[in-house]
């Protein structure tokens, strides 16, 4: 925190950015009580492709529809942010948790009774089934809601049943008894090769092909693609830290592992994934866009800066379409960028 | 060095057939199939017909396009035919054993025999499709990328060179704001400045004009299809320098601390020719991996160029077929792609060997 004071102060770009960025986090979350003069879906079908600054009343002017463009640039922003940010979150704290218990417990570590394995591998499989093929089976064919509900519960009483009354039964079992090795280092760096086989943007446009566009799929997906960055940050960074002198005395100070790893690893190797953060933020912001504007990220009822600007392929001559939206996810964009860059040069100074 | 690259491939081909597979199956498994949009359309073709011949067209196109046939080897009976006996059949798993006649093990074997499948939306080989819509892809990445890394290489070594004066932080300023400007953002403004009758027009704007004479030469055709092709390929450019010039002037930077160097400056070499002999072909490995890494996700990038400037390529297919849910184009274009960048991996293994002889002896 001290760091960032000191930043303040000194910097005036991290200045202004900072500041930027506080007032459009304001904006986002007052947006809905602001008495703006048009919702941003109201069509005005009388002043189509209006120019900005000649009207009184639409001051950024009209898309094709007659919507007004500053209406629609801020929900656009409202909306951007609000997908990349809880999506950034979710992603980055899967990753640092995966990456970092893999980097800490390696190959070798995690011991688990075979028969423990066994069931949780059952539960898995039937989990699949209640909760994963029933309710897509509802949606396809239009059945009623309650059949979910009620395999949900299902599905859950069975696993339950399965690990605590089963369980112990077949641990008992000698050949069941002996412990394996979990390889879950391998594991986790499999998976993630297996996701960055593709290019990301790749997957995501494929993948929001196969069902109607709906911000669910969307951020499911992004989710997916976005954890691996993070989790090869962390694993990296925890590589690194288990080496260090401190976790060996905390080690030997009989703490458990749970609390060595979120005591005393995970602040320490929370700095660059936060800088990785405020980076993802920003990439995502420009992909949300990027998909609205080829039509295939949100459904077209949602106000999107992509949405806006693709009204450019009616009327070439619509400037203004682009300029806005664009010149705003261009400065947040920037204003991101910029946070990231001071915050690398202090922890590099820190670090030496 | 080929047992290597052998070990190599043989370990990529596991992990690329899972992920192809999951696309597959992902493609088949989300509620929508092709065809649908058909019907639910009400101006569409089939509105005028009444019900019974929208099913039987409907059953006709599932029955071309396999979609009717069961997805995997295993699966769940469907629970729209379990409800009918009793209220709760559906909580109990019905498994039943499909074998090979089944869409992933058709689709499969066609993959394994390569061929990609048939087009659903018009019924032609996909192959044919997408080696069509290769070339105009493969000619802007390529022109690109060398300009690219043209540009990158001298920018990285004048910021190198004039160290310690005004112009590195000023052309890194610039660097840092252009590449804040998404690729589809930049290149619609650089189009409606300098291919707009309101501003500047400098280019044409759409398409790659007119192919007039059929037995052209390859190199005419080219010259002539240069003009519209000059401004995707700026955008392109513009769009991916700021990455790669950030990464040559850190290797290169890297590289000026190292000892040789300081011999280099103590013989009296002049600094240009410091940077040029002795620093640059060590700065220049690392960014081998970096280019293979960039090339397949630059496909993608060119398909928003593609859309924009209304080119015919392999972007501008995906985004077409995404948008008429043609999923074996989709499918073929990941497994082409998929395959490109196993490719890349392995060539940047082999120019990775070559450049740096310390990685040759040690693989020996």
């Amino acid at each position: 925190m001290l760091d960032i004071a000191e930043l303040w102060r000194r910097r005036w770009s991290f200045k202004i950015a900072l500041l930027y960025l506080l007032a459009l986090l304001i904006l986002v979350l007052v947006l809905p009580f602001l008495p703006l003069l048009y919702t941003p879906n109201q069509l005005d079908l009388e002043n189509v492709f209006l120019k900005p600054f000649e009207s009184s009343t639409h001051v950024f002017g009209t898309d094709q529809l007659g919507r007004d463009v500053l209406v629609n640039t801020l929900h656009g922003a409202r909306n951007g942010l609000l997908i990349a940010l809880p999506v950034m979150l979710i992603s980055s704290f899967i990753g640092t948790t995966i990456g970092a218990l893999a980097g800490y417990f390696g190959n070798n570590k995690i011991n688990s009774r075979r028969g423990s394995l066994l069931i949780v591998v059952c539960c898995v499989l039937l989990l699949l089934y209640y909760v994963l093929h029933v309710p897509l089976q509802v949606v396809t064919y239009d059945l009623s809601e309650t059949i979910v509900y009620i395999s949900f519960i299902v599905g859950t009483s069975i696993c339950l049943f399965l690990w605590y009354a089963i369980r112990p039964l077949l641990n008992r079992l000698s050949s069941l008894r002996a412990k394996a090795k979990i390889p879950f280092d391998s594991i986790t760096l499999r998976s993630i090769e297996l996701l960055t086989s593709l290019p990301k943007l790749l997957i995501l446009i494929s993948v929001s092909a196969f069902a109607p566009p709906s911000v669910m799929l969307l951020s499911v997906v992004l989710i997916c693609t976005y954890w691996t960055g993070t989790a090869r940050l962390s694993r990296a960074e925890m590589l690194r830290i288990k080496q260090l002198p401190y976790m060996e005395a905390a080690l030997s100070t009989g703490m458990s592992h749970k609390r060595i790893i979120f005591k005393e690893a995970i602040p320490n190797l929370i700095s660059p994934v936060v800088v990785a953060f405020i980076f993802g933020v920003g990439g995502l912001l420009a992909i949300e866009s990027t998909l609205s504007f080829l039509g295939i990220g949100l459904p077209a009822t949602f106000p999107s800066w992509g949405r806006t600007i693709a009204g450019i392929r009616s009327n070439l001559s619509a400037w203004w379409l682009v300029a806005f939206p664009g010149g705003f996810l261009a400065l947040t964009v920037l204003a991101l960028q910029i946070c990231s860059y001071h915050l690398v040069r202090i922890t590099q100074e820190r670090g030496r | 060095m080929l047992r290597h690259l052998f070990h190599r491939l043989l370990y990529a081909i596991p992990v690329l057939w899972v992920m192809v597979s999951v696309i597959f199956l992902l493609s088949r498994i989300l509620p929508g199939t092709f065809g649908e949009q058909l019907f639910a359309d009400e101006a569409g073709f089939y509105s005028k017909g009444s019900q019974q011949q929208k099913t039987i067209a409907y059953e006709q196109l599932l029955q071309r396009t396999n979609q009717q046939l069961p997805l995997f080897y295993v699966g769940f009976a469907s629970i729209k035919a379990a409800e009918a006996h009793t209220g709760y059949s559906y909580l109990l798993p019905d498994l039943n054993w499909n074998g090979t006649g089944n869409q992933y093990h058709l689709w499969a074997s066609e993959v394994l025999t390569g061929s990609l499948g048939q087009s659903f939306a018009s019924t032609r080989p996909v192959t044919e499709v997408i080696t069509e819509a290769a070339g105009n892809t493969i000619l802007i990445l390529l022109f690109s990328m060398f300009i690219t890394i043209a540009l990158a290489l001298v920018a990285g070594i004048t910021m190198v060179l004039w160290q310690g004066s005004k112009w590195p932080q000023l052309l890194l300023t610039f660097l840092i704001v252009l590449d804040s400007l998404p690729l589809f953002v930049l290149s619609l403004l650089l189009l409606l400045l300098l291919a707009s009758p309101d501003a500047l027009q400098l280019f044409p704007v759409f398409g790659l004009g007119y192919s007039s004479v059929a037995n052209q030469s390859s190199i005419t055709s080219l010259l002539n299809q240069l003009p519209y092709l000059a401004l995707p390929i700026l955008c392109m450019v513009l769009a991916n320098l700021p990455y790669l010039t950030n990464q040559f002037y850190s290797s290169l930077s890297g590289t000026m601390q190292a000892d040789y160097i300081k011999t280099a400056r103590a013989k009296g070499l002049r600094s240009y020719k410091v940077v040029t002999r002795h620093a640059l072909r060590n700065a220049l490995l690392p960014v081998i991996t970096i280019l293979s890494d960039m090339l397949p996700a630059l496909v993608a990038g060119t398909g928003i160029i593609e859309i924009i400037f209304a080119i015919p390529g392999i972007g501008r297919l995906l985004v077409n077929s995404v948008l008429a849910r043609d999923f074996p184009v989709i499918v073929g274009i990941v497994v082409v792609i998929a395959v490109f960048k196993m490719i890349s991996h392995a060539l940047a293994d082999v120019l990775y060997t070559l450049a740096d002889p310390r990685i040759r002896n040690s693989a020996k």
